[in-house]
């Protein structure tokens, strides 16, 4: 049963354990990762801990395009997902996918971002 | 100074210093596309005369227009054995033509593709700068009858479509510019001049004895997804009054976007154009929508509320409003408007959808904050 987390408009979904692949994210210089920058508020949904970051778009097939964000790896026990809106998130070990959120506009839909 | 190749080698794959330069080739046409500077007009006239000197043309006479209307009233007036055939084709095409070929016989299919996907801009905003400037040149054309009393010759003269390159064609040219720095070109000179032109001013339309340039826009707004948007004022401006008001990447009236207040629940059911429908519900915003009773709640469960309105032409808008899993710092909960596909049943459905799922596997949820 692949547990799925959300927060705001982030929704983190456990999957198999895998080897990072594809590209590595670069971590900001306290060693946390932004997963998702709001574009309006400047917000960012940011993950703490002894984590791997990586985009492998191989990974994401099933996804519909453009919500896709990255693949997580949680080495250390848990790890922290915090925003500046919302509560923070407490993951524990294992490898998670990332997507956004969208919603339908007038051409099409669109990805949100709080 | 980029990377060049090897003369007798062809190249088969680029290294990770050459990916990275088309990288940095790209983001500066990106640039160069959104400026909205005035044009540096002695660079671009400059660039005029070496473009049509490596055409082997004469020097023409340089016109300049504050934009596309002002292009649309000089098309309109010029006298066409005056002014010449178009030689676009001379200046841009064949000398861009040329260095791809040239690259052909250097660098593998996979290398081209790489450097023709790595440099490709976003077409929203190309596109809809293309349509913007053409329509607006068209409107200024004389009607059909107009024109035809003027005798056939005229309607067989290219079209400022045929004869003009800008924005749009940045693109194609970013590529061309790497390549040719990339594999050498024997047209170094009919490549200066191109680039001196598309670097230097917003468009041209070439023709044998005049030459028209025209001014950037002064205003160019887009959206995260590259689409013209502007939530107050025009979108796209140019020198010459042309003001273009869009709402990702939908052409709207001024009026809609000036003064929104003016948007209410009934205007929108009744104008007949479906996405100005959907625009205008963005622009005075779902909720306002909502709450001033434009939808109708039809169901309602754990996640949210589902809104919809259904209008006289089978169009449908829906909307689930769902509410933030942390409340705020006075204890209220803040209450948001996704827009969905009309045909969903329930928020639940709505919600999964907003995330690429199902229902059922919306329901393996555990924790929302």
């Amino acid at each position: 049963m692949r547990d799925l987390y959300a927060q705001g408009d982030l929704l983190i979904e456990r999957v198999d354990d895998l080897q990072p692949s594809g590209n590595l994210a670069p971590a900001t210089p306290d060693g946390s990762f932004v997963l998702a920058e709001g574009e309006l508020t400047g917000h960012h949904h940011s993950i703490f801990g002894q984590v791997t970051m990586f985009r492998d778009d191989s990974l994401a097939r099933d996804i519909p395009g453009g919500l896709y964000i990255g693949h997580i790896t949680i080495d250390g026990p848990a790890a922290r997902v915090q925003h500046q809106e919302h509560a923070p998130l407490s993951l524990p070990k294992g490898t998670y996918r990332v997507r956004r959120q969208r919603e339908l506009e007038p051409k099409d839909a669109r990805v949100v971002a709080d | 100074m980029l990377s060049q190749i090897n003369s007798r080698t062809r190249l088969e794959r680029l290294l990770p210093l050459q990916i990275q330069e088309v990288a940095e080739c790209r983001s500066r046409w990106a640039a160069i596309g959104v400026k909205t500077e005035p044009a540096d007009r002695d660079a671009a006239e400059a660039g005029v005369r070496v473009a049509y000197r490596a055409a082997g043309l004469l020097p023409p006479k340089i016109v300049w227009c504050q934009g596309p209307l002002e292009f649309a009233n000089e098309w309109r007036n010029a006298n066409r054995s005056a002014i010449g055939a178009s030689v676009k084709r001379d200046i841009y095409d064949h000398p861009l033509a040329r260095v791809i070929t040239y690259a052909e016989s250097r660098v593998s299919l996979g290398v081209r593709h790489t450097v023709i996907n790595g440099t490709r801009l976003p077409a929203a905003t190309s596109l809809a700068i293309n349509e913007v400037v053409h329509a607006a040149v068209e409107d200024a054309r004389p009607r059909f009858w107009a024109r035809l009393k003027q005798g056939w010759r005229i309607r067989r003269t290219p079209r400022f479509r045929d004869s003009g390159w800008g924005h749009p064609d940045f693109a194609w040219l970013a590529a061309c510019d790497y390549l040719a720095n990339l594999c050498g070109s024997a047209d170094t000179e009919a490549m200066e001049g191109i680039l001196a032109i598309a670097k230097n001013c917003g468009w041209i339309v070439p023709h044998e004895h005049v030459c028209w340039l025209g001014e950037r826009p002064s205003i160019l707004r887009v959206d995260d997804r590259a689409r013209l948007h502007s939530r107050d004022g025009p979108a796209l401006q140019y020198r010459d009054g042309l003001s273009i008001y869009m709402w990702k990447g939908v052409q709207v009236p001024d009026w809609m976007i000036e003064q929104p207040n003016l948007i209410t629940p009934s205007f929108i059911d009744r104008h007949p154009d479906f996405l100005l429908r959907r625009c205008m519900i963005e622009i005075m915003t779902p909720a306002q929508y909502v709450a001033s009773g434009g939808a109708i709640p039809i169901a309602r469960d754990e996640t949210g509320i589902l809104w919809r309105k259904q209008w006289w032409n089978n169009d449908a808008w829906a909307a689930v409003e769902v509410v933030n899993g942390t409340p705020e710092p006075d204890g209220t909960y803040k209450h948001f408007f996704l827009q969905v596909p009309p045909n969903v049943r329930s928020p639940r459905e709505a919600v999964a959808w907003t995330y690429g799922l199902t229902e059922t596997e919306y329901t393996r949820l555990r924790l929302r904050t």
